[in-house]
C-alpha cells in the first residue's frame, strides 16, 4: 500500500510540469496582401521628417499592419497573443505544442520559432548618496560634473546645445519617481515626456517598478543641484517599460521589438537601451550580429534612421567576456564602459570583438555615475550608465548639425573619440568629444610624442618629451585628444598599442601606464609580415609596417 | 649600520626600476577565440548542489514515521556530458545524510514496542548515480529545461538509533546506539529530477531493503520528494 502511495505522490509532484506545457512562440506570416496603410495617420510628424531625411519610402511594406484576417485566425488557435510586430510581420503567442503544430499548418504561416530569452541589465550595483543637494561633498560635486565633462560636455552647454528638438526612447525597466523626482522636474515642466508605454502590461504608466530607467534616464538629461548629470537636458523622450525585473533579470526580445516599432512611429531619433541579451539563449559565438531577433530588430530601427545606443555589458570579467545582443549588430553604437577613477576600460566592461570580428564596442563613457534613485541619488556602476551618457551626447552631436544621417551620426561620433583612429576591443575610439562636433578652434597638426627604432627584430617605441609651457593657450588642439587624466595629473602617461592583421582585425592590444619609462620594445619575431602596430600616446597617433 | 642604508637604497631603486611602466591591460583575441569546453551547456559541466527531500511514504507496518521530520540532506558533485543538444549524460556523487522520526504508537515495532519521547535512525550514506538527462528547448550555454532518469547505489557508512526520555526527576536522558550489526552496507534506486536551470525538484526511490532479512524488521520509507539547488 505504502508503495502506491509512494508511487503516486511521485506521480502528482511532477505531474504540473507536464500539464503546463505552454511555450512562447514568434509565428511569421508571409505576406500583407490586401492590406492598406496611411503613413501620415499612422507616424508622428517626426517619424516623417525622419523618413524624408533618410530618403526611406513613406509606403515602406514593412510599415504596413499585419493582415487582420491572418491575426484572427492565428488567435483562434493561440492561447494568447502577446504582441504583433509589423517590422518582421510576425506575431508573438503562447501555444501549447500541439497548436503550435496546428499553426504551421495555416497557408499563410511561414514559420514558427521559440522564443525563450532572459535579459541581463547593464547595471551592477548602487550605493546611496543621501537625499539633498547640500549633503553632496565637493567631491562628490567635481565627481558629477565630470560625468559629463569627460565628454567635453561642457562645450556643448556652453554653445548652448542641450539636445533640444531631437527625440529620445529610452527602453527599460520601469521608471519610479520620475513623475516625481527632482533630477527630473525640468523635463515635467516641459511636457518632454511625450509618450509612455510599459510592453509588459500593455498601459501607460511606467513610473513604477525597477528604478534602473530612472536611473538611466538621469544619466542622460537629469539636473541635480543645477549640474547635469547627462547632456541632453532639453531633448524630447519617450519612455518605454519593455523588461520585467524579479529576483533575476527576466523578460523577453519581443517587447524590445514591440518597443522599437512604436518609438519609430512615434518620431525616435535615439534609442538608448541598457540591456543585452547573453548566455540564457545565446553562445559568445551567436554574438555576430544576425542570430538574436533582437539584432535583427536592431538593425531594421537603424534602416528606419534611428540611432540605437546600447551597453557594451558587464561580462568583462565573467566567463561569458564579451558584448551581449543587440550590442553585437554593427548598426548599433556599442557603449563600453570606463573608470573615472583611473580613466581607462572599468574592470567589468564587455570586451569586443564581435564573433565575426568585428570592432565592438564602438566608443566608451563612464560606467560609474552619479544617478537619479527613487529618492534622492547614488552612485552606480555599470555600462547601463556609459550608454545614456552617450545617447545624450548623440542627442546634442545630432543638434549641431540636423541633417546627419543616423549612421553619419554614428561614425562621427566614433570620429570624436579621444583615441581615434587607434582602436581595441576595450574602449573602441575612446570616450567621445563634443568638440569634435563644435569645430570651435582651427584644426592643428599634432605634435609626435614618440617614435619608432627598429634594431633588429626589436621595435622601441620611444615617447619624446616636449616642454608643454612653450605652447600658447590657444594651442589647445595639441592637446585635443588627450585623456582627461592628463588633463588632471599634467602626466600623460597611458601608452596604448595593438597588433593588426592585415585584415583589419585586431590581434593582440596593451595599455600601458609609462609612469618614469621613456620607451617600450616589442619582439617582433612573433609577429608576421603585414601586421601592423598601432600606437597612440598623449594624442598622437602613428603606426609601424612589419616587413620580413 | 652602512651595510642596512645600503640596502634600503638598494630596495627603493630596485623598487622604482620594476615599477618604471606598468601593463594596465593586455587582451590576446588570438587566444579568446577557442571555443571553451567546459560550460553549462558545453561539453563537460561539473557543480556542486545540495538537496533536502521529505519522505513521502509510510515504510512498512510498525515503522511509521513522522513526516515533515523524515528527510534526507545531499551534498554533492554532479558531471553532465553532452551528447547533443536534446541528450546528455552524466553521474554525480554526495554524501547524504538521513533522518527517520519513528512514529510513537502502540503500533511500532520497529526496534522495539518501547514508546519513546523521541526516537529516530540516523544514516550516513556515500552516494554514487548515473543519469540520462533530455533537455528540452533551444538554450545558449544555459542548462535550461531538463529531466534526468537515473539510478543509485549507496554505500551506507553509519546508521545510529537514537532515542531521547524525560525522567521523572526531569533529566533528559539521550541514547545514541551506533554499530548496528542489522542493516545492510549497501543500497540502491532509482532517481528523477525536473528542472529549470540551478533549480531542481528531485524524486527518489529506494529499490533496497535498508534492514537485513535475518533481522525482519519493517523497512522505512522509500521514496522522498526534494528541492536541489545546483550551485553553478
Amino acid at each position: 500500500m505504502s508503495k502506491k502511495i509512494a508511487i503516486l505522490c511521485f506521480l502528482l509532484t511532477f505531474m504540473p510540469f507536464f500539464l503546463s506545457a505552454q511555450h512562447k512562440y514568434w509565428v511569421f506570416l508571409t505576406d500583407k496582401d490586401g492590406v492598406d496603410f496611411d503613413p501620415i495617420s499612422y507616424f508622428d510628424i517626426k517619424a516623417i521628417e525622419r523618413r524624408l531625411l533618410h530618403n526611406i519610402p513613406l509606403n515602406d511594406i514593412t510599415d504596413y499592419p499585419l493582415n487582420k484576417q491572418y491575426v484572427k485566425a492565428v488567435k483562434e488557435i493561440a492561447d494568447t497573443l502577446l504582441q504583433q510586430s509589423r517590422w518582421f510581420n510576425a506575431l508573438a503567442v503562447y501555444a501549447s505544442p500541439e497548436a503550435a503544430d496546428k499553426l504551421l499548418d495555416l497557408p499563410f504561416v511561414d514559420s514558427i520559432s521559440p522564443i525563450n530569452s532572459r535579459l541581463q541589465l547593464a547595471s551592477i550595483e548602487h550605493n546611496e548618496v543621501p537625499e539633498g543637494a547640500s549633503e553632496m561633498n565637493p567631491q562628490q560635486l567635481a565627481f558629477l560634473k565630470n560625468q559629463t565633462t569627460h565628454m567635453n560636455g561642457n562645450l556643448f552647454h556652453e554653445h548652448n546645445i542641450t539636445g533640444e528638438g531631437v527625440r529620445i526612447a529610452v527602453f527599460d525597466a520601469g521608471f519610479p519617481s520620475v513623475d516625481t523626482h527632482e533630477a527630473f522636474a525640468h523635463i515635467r515642466d516641459n511636457k518632454r515626456i511625450i509618450k509612455t508605454w510599459d510592453f509588459v502590461r500593455n498601459r501607460e504608466n511606467v513610473y513604477r517598478h525597477s528604478v534602473h530607467g530612472t536611473s538611466v534616464l538621469s544619466c542622460i538629461a537629469g539636473i541635480y543641484n543645477e549640474i547635469p548629470m547627462g547632456l541632453a537636458t532639453n531633448a524630447e523622450f519617450l519612455l518605454a517599460r519593455t523588461e520585467m525585473v524579479l529576483r533575476e533579470p527576466f523578460s523577453e526580445e519581443e517587447n524590445w521589438l514591440a518597443a522599437a516599432e512604436w518609438a519609430d512611429k512615434n518620431g525616435a531619433h535615439i534609442i538608448n537601451s541598457s540591456l543585452g541579451y547573453l548566455y540564457h539563449r545565446y553562445f559568445p559565438d551567436n554574438m555576430d550580429g544576425r542570430s538574436s531577433l533582437v539584432a535583427q530588430a536592431a538593425h531594421m530601427a537603424a534602416r528606419k534612421g534611428i540611432l540605437v545606443v546600447n551597453a557594451a555589458g558587464n561580462e568583462g570579467q565573467s566567463q561569458w567576456k564579451i558584448i551581449g545582443t543587440p550590442a553585437d549588430a554593427d548598426s548599433v553604437l556599442s557603449i563600453g564602459g570606463i573608470n573615472p577613477d583611473t580613466d581607462y576600460k572599468i574592470n567589468f566592461s564587455s570586451f569586443g570583438p564581435t564573433a565575426d570580428g568585428r570592432m565592438k564596442p564602438n566608443v566608451s563613457a563612464y560606467a560609474k555615475t552619479l544617478v537619479a534613485q527613487r529618492k534622492g541619488t547614488g552612485i552606480s556602476f555599470g555600462t547601463s550608465f556609459s550608454s545614456p551618457l552617450v545617447a545624450g551626447f548623440a542627442a546634442c552631436a545630432l543638434q549641431t548639425n540636423k541633417n546627419l544621417t543616423n549612421m553619419q551620426l554614428f561614425r562621427a561620433i566614433e570620429k570624436s573619440g579621444h583615441l581615434y583612429p587607434y582602436f581595441d576591443y576595450a574602449h573602441g575610439y575612446g570616450i567621445p568629444q563634443a568638440d569634435y562636433f563644435l569645430k570651435s578652434s582651427p584644426e592643428h597638426e599634432t605634435r609626435a610624442t614618440f617614435d619608432f627604432q627598429l634594431v633588429d627584430n626589436e621595435l622601441t617605441i620611444k615617447t619624446i618629451t616636449w616642454d608643454y609651457s612653450e605652447f600658447e593657450k590657444s594651442d589647445t588642439q595639441y592637446n585635443k585628444k588627450s585623456i582627461s587624466q592628463s588633463e588632471n595629473n599634467n602626466t600623460p602617461r597611458y601608452l596604448y598599442y595593438n597588433i593588426q592583421n592585415p585584415d583589419g582585425s585586431l590581434n593582440e592590444y596593451f595599455l600601458i601606464d609609462m609612469l618614469d619609462s621613456k620607451s617600450i620594445s616589442i619582439n617582433l619575431e612573433n609577429l608576421s609580415a603585414g601586421q601592423i602596430v598601432n600606437v597612440i600616446y598623449n594624442g598622437y597617433y602613428d603606426t609601424f609596417h612589419i616587413k620580413k | 649600520m652602512r651595510i642596512l642604508l645600503t640596502t634600503i637604497v638598494f630596495c627603493i631603486f630596485t623598487y622604482n626600476s620594476l615599477n618604471a611602466q606598468e601593463v594596465l591591460l593586455h587582451e590576446n583575441v588570438a587566444s579568446d577565440t577557442i571555443t571553451p569546453k567546459f560550460g553549462p551547456n558545453r561539453l563537460h559541466f561539473l557543480h556542486l548542489y545540495v538537496d533536502y527531500a521529505f519522505f513521502v511514504d509510510d515504510g512498512e507496518k510498525g515503522a511509521a514515521v513522522l513526516h515533515g521530520n523524515t528527510a534526507h540532506l545531499d551534498i554533492g558533485f554532479r558531471y553532465k556530458y553532452k551528447i547533443s543538444n536534446f541528450y546528455a549524460i552524466g553521474g554525480d556523487i554526495a554524501i547524504n545524510s538521513t533522518r527517520f522520526h519513528l512514529k510513537q504508537n502502540d503500533k511500532k515495532i520497529l526496534p522495539n514496542t518501547k514508546i519513546n519521547d523521541k526516537e529516530r535512525y540516523d544514516l550516513t550514506t556515500l552516494q554514487l548515480g548515473f543519469y540520462n538527462r533530455f533537455n528540452f528547448g533551444k538554450r545558449g550555454n544555459f542548462l535550461g529545461y531538463y529531466i534526468d532518469l537515473g539510478v543509485h547505489g549507496c554505500l551506507h557508512t553509519n546508521l545510529r538509533h537514537f532515542t531521547e526520555n524525560e525522567q521523572p526527576n526531569g533529566f533528559i536522558v539521550s541514547t545514541t546506539t551506533s554499530g548496528l550489526d542489522y542493516y545492510e552496507r549497501w543500497g540502491w534506486g532509482l532517481h528523477a529530477r525536473i528542472a529549470y536551470n540551478r533549480w531542481v525538484l528531485s524524486g527518489s526511490y529506494r529499490l533496497s531493503n535498508l534492514f537485513k532479512k535475518s533481522a525482519a524488521w519493517p523497512e522505512l520509507p522509500r521514496a522522498s520528494v526534494g528541492l536541489q539547488i545546483g550551485l553553478h
